[in-house]
């Protein structure tokens, strides 16, 4: 007797050995998902579960406009199974990078692949050049679930039906999000209910939410240095239209608003400046506005509060997720 | 080392065992020097002797690794201002916006004090050094527009503002016309005569002894000094210029302290 | 003009001009003393070596405090100067090398930051990259303050050592004889090129500071003979290149200010540089053009005169061909036509022949006699 016991020792120990170093075998392995904006990360996670890592390229505060792949950005997506994007629109200088990896890797450009193209914008500065900041109407925002949810499927066929619940789950959220955010915007009353920023980020949020989005002082990028010229124009239109607040960007440098607030101020007429909004990124890791909803549910209080408007109750089918960051309705 | 008692105060140059190295082999070795006051002394030596060093270093604008200098029996910290210095005419860049008469001036800058400008006094005093040398009428003539000849007056105009005991040229009649050179050379002899004492850094063997009465000859070291006459000889030409007595190189004979 | 006054009439365009006439005046006044240093490159050197400095004060301070960012841009310049000082004192190198390896590594290590800070992201690098070509736009009533401030102690420094700085600019090695304390008056102006540098790094930004510094102390030099003339002009065109850069770029939209500023004080040197009298290329091309119209109507009557005295006849007509032939080619007319306007030659009909002929007048023998003998003509002149 005493023989059998160290043998089933010993067996116990080389199965152990044997499981833990092979591992899952390739095809279960989770998929190796990057996503350049942390937007698409986080409704990414929200679709695949345990099915695939997902992973942001930009963290919060840093303007997809502008940034520039570092070698350790492209070895990220260089070791990546999937990538996620935009459009080149947005994530301009990473152009190059996805285009040549997109030979061997699977690259999705999201614009492209989840839209029909009536439901994308032009940049109102330039006809002809897409306007990428899709992620600010919920309801067209959801539509990339579906989209993340069959291109993982196509490597990982076992969770196809996981993903098809989260994918369900997810669009009852953002069906939610998206009535709140209407109904906050629309207790704003009609002759306040415009939108200055730093740059022309709010177009599809304007579209959905019936808010004006006034020509901002920077373009669609902000690759482009605001110029006198430019402040006066939105300085020129807040005063015609009485704006009463303006916002400030995580991703803009705030003294171009600062300058434009001092004009308006100089000839006369009251602005403040209604709150930071999260446009081109995300909030911190962490804090609730380090998430999706989170970050439309800032903007809008933020938004609604600085023009007058009050803020409706948080709806129920997002009570969960309020809980869960503790977050009191 | 900086006492303020007078070190051989006798003489109006008193150098002793001053070395300068650039960082490779030395350029002056173990200098022993002693110009009497009131004469008219000549600093001779081929290229790369160490002569416009050896200004230098006696000057303060160039630091001995070893060695001291003494003016009059005092460090030239205390002689600032009474010590003419004439430098290279090629060392400064002559295209800068300024008229002959604001040069002259500039050896008034330190007898002014800080947050003077020159006056109608200290105008008046350029203007006659300029006289001095010739210069008058091209008090208001740019720089730039001088000749190399009127340029090297200038400079000297500017040391004989500063009326000083002694006067030390670097080079004054290098690439000077035979007409500037008579003006420089009788306007150096009346001031050795009226008690100043005149050291020149001089390139042109022929004019040494029909021009001064002190001669240093150097060639890293020294090799003789004294009056003209004495030390003028056909043994000391070749032991200063010769090939034998080339740069000191890689071992000198006296061990090095 | 009502567009002018339009302009003139909005807060920004007032704030931005007032910013960017008081760098330009700035910059040119303290810009002539680098320039006649022959230390331009130096502040190319300081304004690169600032942005570390900048980075550094933002990550530390946060992007709100321009205090810090400025101080930081300033203890970098300080640092590049001491660096470049050290390099050229116990190495072998010389200035424009030890500028260059330090212009490099100082900006190298700040783009570094740029891209840390960046990655990082958060508010702490908010508006980073707007030093590399400013941000003018953005320009605030109390930057004005800290810009006027560092300028007025500029200038008090300029007056106050006045005579000093010009010296040392000079001959520094003249001035240590004489016993003025030249390292610290270089060191000074190097600190004034700094803070000079540190005020315009908003503006214009890092990489197209060093124009500043230079243009307008180059465009002043070619128009003046003293030196303070030339810092005063060199601050005028520098304040007049800001102002008029602000006011085109506040014209129409989408014009950055910074490279406009730049754009017209470089046009003021080349027009300088061209038109300036007795230095400009124009005059100067006019000057020899004019010396070269003399020898050629010298030799037209040198060889007319030769002629009539072969001919043993002060009247005689030289026939145009005959001329020519002297010459090696024709005279042209307008050299013809100066020489008969001068009262120096006339035309002549010369029967039976009806080619052009030619005589000297009496002016024009004298004229080619004097030639002839130009030691003659020296004593006779005062």
């Amino acid at each position: 007797m005493t023989t059998a016991k160290p043998f089933r020792g010993r067996m116990a120990c080389a199965l152990a050995i044997v499981l833990a170093t092979a591992g899952p075998s390739a095809a279960e392995q989770p998929l190796n998902v990057l996503a350049t904006v942390g937007m698409i990360a986080d409704v990414a996670r929200g679709v695949v579960g345990d099915c695939a890592q997902v992973a942001a390229l930009l963290g919060a505060g840093s303007d997809p406009h502008t940034h520039r792949a570092t070698p350790a950005d492209v070895r990220k997506l260089a070791a990546a199974d999937l990538i996620f994007y935009v459009d080149p629109a947005l994530e301009a200088r990473l152009a190059d990078v996805l285009a040549g990896l997109s030979g061997r890797t699977s690259t999705v450009g999201l614009a492209r692949a989840a839209f029909e193209p009536a439901l994308l914008l032009e940049d109102p500065d330039s006809p002809g050049t897409l306007d990428p900041h899709l992620w600010m109407d919920v309801s067209r925002w959801a539509r990339i679930a579906p989209v993340i949810a069959d291109a993982v499927a196509a490597r990982r066929p076992d969770c196809a039906a996981a993903m098809a619940d989260n994918v369900a789950a997810l669009t009852g959220q953002f069906d939610a999000l998206h009535g709140w955010v209407g109904a906050a915007i629309a207790s704003i009353p009609e002759a306040r209910r415009i939108l200055v920023t730093a740059h022309d980020a709010f177009g599809y949020f304007a579209d959905a939410y019936g808010i004006e989005a006034s020509e901002a002082i920077e373009g669609i990028s902000t690759e482009s240095e605001a110029s006198i010229g430019d402040i006066r124009a939105v300085a020129d239109f807040i005063i015609e239209r009485a704006v009463p607040a303006v916002f400030v960007e995580t991703t803009i440098n705030p003294r171009t608003i600062e300058a434009l607030v001092a004009e308006v101020r100089a000839r006369g007429h009251d602005v403040v400046i209604g709150g930071e909004l999260f446009s081109d990124a995300m909030g911190d890791d962490g804090t609730p506005e380090g998430s999706y909803i989170g970050m439309m549910r800032a903007n809008t209080i933020t938004i609604t509060e600085a023009l007058g408007g009050t803020v409706p109750d948080w709806p129920e089918a997002l009570a969960g997720w309020a809980v869960d960051r503790g977050i009191s309705r | 080392m900086d006492d303020h008692s007078l070190h051989e105060p006798g003489h109006a140059l008193h150098v002793e065992d001053l070395t300068v190295s650039y960082g490779g082999g030395p350029v002056l070795w173990d200098i022993d020097l002693d110009i009497p006051p009131g004469v008219m002394c000549a600093i001779v030596g081929p290229n790369g002797a160490g002569k416009s060093t050896l200004i230098k270093a006696a000057l303060g604008l160039v630091r001995p690794v070893a060695g001291h200098v003494r003016f009059f029996g005092r460090p030239v910290t205390r002689m600032r201002g009474r010590i003419g210095y004439v430098p290279q005419r090629h060392s400064v860049d002559w295209d800068f916006p300024a008229s002959a008469r604001d040069v002259v001036e500039m050896g008034l800058y330190r007898s002014l004090g800080w947050f003077r400008r020159p006056g109608a006094a200290a105008r008046a005093r350029a203007l006659a050094a300029l006289a001095e040398v010739g210069m008058q009428d091209y008090a208001d003539r740019q720089i730039a527009q001088l000749s190399g000849g009127q340029q090297q007056r200038v400079f000297i105009a500017r040391a004989l503002v500063q009326d000083a005991p002694i006067l030390i040229l670097d080079e004054p009649m290098a690439g000077v016309d035979a007409a500037t050179e008579e003006v420089i050379v009788a306007l150096l002899k009346r001031l050795r005569d009226a008690g100043r004492t005149v050291i020149v850094v001089h390139h042109d063997l022929t004019t040494v002894r029909s021009y001064f009465d002190w001669l240093v000859m150097l060639n890293v070291r020294i090799v003789a000094q004294g009056p003209v006459a004495r030390v003028y000889t056909p043994e000391n030409l070749r032991a200063t210029y010769g090939r034998q007595l080339a740069m000191i190189a890689a071992a000198p004979d006296d061990a090095l302290p | 003009m009502s567009v002018l006054a339009d302009l003139l009439a909005s807060h920004i365009v007032r704030t931005v001009l007032a910013g960017a006439a008081l760098l330009g005046a700035i910059a040119g006044m303290l810009g002539a003393f680098a320039v006649l240093r022959r230390q331009s490159l130096l502040g190319d050197a300081l304004a690169h070596a600032a942005l570390p400095g900048v980075c550094l004060g933002f990550l530390i301070a946060g992007g709100r405090d321009l205090g810090s960012i400025l101080a930081g841009a300033f203890l970098a310049g300080a640092l590049a100067a001491l660096a470049m000082m050290l390099i050229t004192s116990r190495t072998r190198l010389k200035t424009d090398a030890a500028l260059g390896i330090v212009l490099s590594v100082f900006f190298a290590a700040g783009v570094v930051l740029l891209t840390v800070a960046q990655a990082r992201g958060g508010a702490g690098s908010l508006g980073l990259a707007t030093f590399l070509f400013g941000q003018a736009a953005a320009i605030l009533r109390s930057d004005l303050w800290i810009m006027g401030g560092i300028g007025l102690a500029a200038l008090a420094l300029v007056l106050a050592f006045w005579k000093e700085f010009k010296l040392v600019s000079f001959d520094p090695d003249y001035a240590r004889a004489l016993g003025l304390p030249v390292a610290l008056l270089e060191a000074t102006l190097t600190v004034m090129v700094a803070m000079a540098i540190v005020v315009g790094l908003q503006l214009v930004g890092v990489v197209l500071m060093v124009a500043l510094l230079i243009a307008p102390a180059a465009a002043a030099r070619q128009w003046t003979a003293s030196l303070g003339g030339m810092v005063v002009l060199s601050a005028a065109i520098g304040a007049a290149s800001g102002a008029a850069g602000a006011l085109v770029s506040a014209s129409t939209r989408g014009l950055a200010t910074g490279p406009l500023v730049v754009l017209i004080a470089t046009a003021a040197v080349l027009v300088s540089l061209m038109v300036a009298p007795g230095r400009g290329l124009l005059w100067q091309a006019l000057a020899a053009r004019r010396a070269r119209a003399r020898i050629g109507e010298g030799r037209v009557l040198a060889a007319m005169q030769g002629l009539a005295r072969a001919h043993g006849d002060t009247g005689y007509a030289t026939e145009g061909g005959m001329l020519a032939t002297a010459l090696g080619g024709a005279p042209t007319p307008a050299r013809l036509a100066a020489l008969e306007r001068r009262g120096l030659i006339r035309a002549v009909v010369h029967p039976p022949e009806t080619t052009p002929h030619w005589e000297l007048t009496a002016a024009g023998h004298a004229e080619a006699a004097a030639l002839a003998d130009p030691a003659g003509r020296a004593e006779r002149s005062p």
